[in-house]
């Protein structure tokens, strides 16, 4: 362990990189800087992902530095900007479905990066989604599923959540999607995995203006999407 | 295994132990099966007996793998497909008549071993049965040491599986070759305790996890006989967790592959052929070859050690017959004529001299229209 005060973000870095909790914990024992706090700790999450990325760890080595960056996270949570600042994406896994443990990596991710993340769990209904998003004032709403036979109702809550809020960017992924599926459906996004999720949901964020999609399942052509145009989008900030 | 146990399945009209015939044996029997596949029409257990043995079939096997997907033929409900072993041999015999397919697996759900341990299950009506993820056998680290074997005799869901493996030998015969299923040790596991934990508890506390490993082998080692004895001539072992977005190979190796290792062996015992199914990102085929001595392969994604097919296929073609690898969201989302492309280009990488049986990466889709499986039927016809 470092104990210059220089060295304590090297520290808070390397303890998510190696998910050890104890340096963590001694780390914040000497009372870093939030901001420089935040920083150091992504740098090791992006060091973890990086690693992930080139199939040099797995994703439950993974799951554990996500763990240690959540409770950095914490610890620094006071003194963050607050949560009102951050933009809010609502996720969870559509109603069908209750494998979640793609859906906690990347939630867990998105509230590492900063974003104000609401989980709504698994088994949503497509309803229950897009009132979260109402509710919540959320610029994203990310949804998983990892069988097929969800996929119905989530281009239903893509269809509603078009048709509502069409400012809205959706993001999809899970083991049944491909970036074709998704366009298909009508979601703005696809995040094939939680190392690239970050920078898909940013392109996701900063894309222009964007056609929203009534989306049908026949028993013919399985998908059929019918495009329109979308109503004029806010401006993103 | 005994010669006598090939000829009395012989003599029923089912398909033999093929493990327990000679190996030089199988292929002299391949090699003809290949030679008169110039010329005439292979049956289905021919056709896969030459690939598997690595020789160049009248055309490539198929097994599209409409498991589930099938009852929507005869209106039966999951339930009663997950349940009754009679209601799902209506299913899996309907897949068969109705789709076709070379090569079947008798997979019902991830959840047969685990409510026999005495997991919580739901059943949808319009889904897959699954366990109620929030009501974990497995609570806490201290809940692996709480798992006692379950004596095949005394089981339920495994037992109706059994009972399907032998209505399903009896009813394709020398036709259609049909093949068992058994999730191994840690998918076991993770259906009673859910997978975040169980990775996260492979590694923080591996040895409790290996104690209850045991204690499920023992009953998977049974399980996996028992569908032997009931006419499987192969029997598939469900290693998952051996993959990327899972544990770390080492991690894999340590924990499962002993465990694997055991019920491979028990299959070979009995004269089944060991086959292997991990649907995982960049599985290690490495390791589970090495633990397991498998010769068949079903997979949904490239191995971690090969960047590309051709490199697969070199690689592991000699020593593995490689099942797969139509991606799911193709057979969900792609039109007929993109899934014929998709498994052509596969077909022309992965089919060159045998030792290989196209099928979908995992499970036909359950909820998705049939004619994705059509696709794949017309794809391999010459």
């Amino acid at each position: 362990m470092n104990t210059t005060n220089e060295n304590i973000y090297t520290d808070l870095q390397q303890a998510v990189f190696e998910a050890d909790m104890d340096l963590l914990a001694t780390a914040f024992e000497n009372n870093p800087d939030p901001r420089q706090a935040l920083e150091a700790l992504t740098k090791g999450l992006d060091a973890v992902r990086k690693k992930l990325g080139d199939y040099r760890s797995s994703v439950a080595e993974f799951l554990l530095c996500v763990d240690v960056m959540r409770a950095g996270l914490r610890q620094i949570r006071d003194n963050r900007p607050q949560d009102g600042d951050m933009p809010v994406v609502v996720i969870g896994v559509v109603r069908g479905d209750v494998h979640d443990l793609g859906k906690n990596i990347v939630a867990g991710v998105l509230e590492a990066y900063g974003y104000r993340v609401v989980d709504l769990g698994r088994d949503v209904a497509p309803l229950e989604f897009v009132e979260a998003v109402e509710k919540q004032g959320a610029s994203v709403l990310a949804l998983s599923a990892m069988m097929s036979t969800p996929l119905a109702d989530m281009s239903r809550t893509i269809e509603i959540c078009k048709n509502r809020l069409p400012h809205v960017k959706v993001l999809v992924g899970g083991a049944a999607l491909d970036q074709d599926a998704a366009q298909s459906m009508g979601a703005d996004g696809y995040a094939e995995s939680a190392v690239g999720v970050p920078v898909s949901l940013k392109n996701v964020m900063n894309a222009g203006k964007t056609r929203a999609s009534r989306v049908f399942v026949d028993y013919d052509k399985k998908l059929r999407v019918e495009e329109v145009e979308a109503a004029s989008l806010p401006e993103q900030e | 295994m005994s010669t006598k146990t090939i000829f009395q399945r012989l003599i029923k009209g089912q398909a033999p132990p093929v493990g327990g015939i000679p190996e030089p044996l199988q292929d002299v029997l391949a090699s003809v099966a290949s030679l008169r596949g110039k010329f005439s029409r292979l049956s289905s257990l021919e056709r896969v007996l030459a690939a598997v043995r690595h020789k160049e079939p009248d055309r490539i096997p198929v097994a599209p793998l409409v498991n589930a997907a099938a009852r929507r033929i005869l209106g039966v409900s999951f339930p009663d497909y997950s349940l009754k072993a009679e209601s799902a041999a209506e299913v899996f015999t309907a897949s068969v008549d109705f789709v076709g397919a070379d090569f079947i697996v008798l997979l019902l759900d991830l959840s047969v071993e685990a409510a026999d341990f005495g997991q919580e299950m739901v059943y949808p009506l319009d889904s897959t049965a699954r366990p109620n993820y929030d009501n974990p056998l497995i609570k806490d680290v201290d809940g692996y040491a709480k798992i006692r074997p379950v004596p095949f005799e005394k089981s339920a869901r495994m037992k109706e599986q059994v009972r399907l493996c032998q209505i399903m030998a009896e009813r394709v015969g020398l036709g259609t070759m049909a093949g068992g299923f058994v999730f191994g040790p840690l998918g076991v596991l993770s259906m009673m305790r859910g997978a975040e934990a169980l990775f996260k508890d492979c590694l923080n506390h591996p040895k409790k996890v290996m104690a209850a490993c045991e204690a499920v082998t023992e009953t998977l080692v049974e399980f996996a006989q028992a569908q032997c004895d009931a006419g499987m001539p192969a029997v598939a072992i469900d290693t998952l967790y051996a993959s990327w977005n899972a544990l770390p190979k080492k991690v894999w190796e340590e924990i499962e592959g002993p465990f694997a290792g055991q019920i491979a062996q028990a299959i070979r015992d009995k004269g089944g052929l060991v086959g292997v199914h991990n649907c995982g990102h960049a599985p290690y085929f490495d390791v589970q070859t090495k633990a397991m001595g498998a010769s068949i392969m079903s997979f949904a994604h490239l191995p971690d050690d090969c960047a590309t097919p051709r490199e697969m296929k070199e690689k592991y073609g000699d020593q593995l017959t490689l099942i797969g690898y139509v991606p799911t969201p193709l057979l969900v989302h792609g039109t007929p004529q993109q899934i014929m492309d998709e498994c052509r280009r596969q077909i022309d990488v992965l089919g060159k001299d045998g030792g290989f049986i196209l099928a979908p990466g995992c499970e036909y889709p359950p909820n998705i229209p049939l004619d994705s499986a059509f696709a794949m039927i017309k794809a391999v016809e010459k």
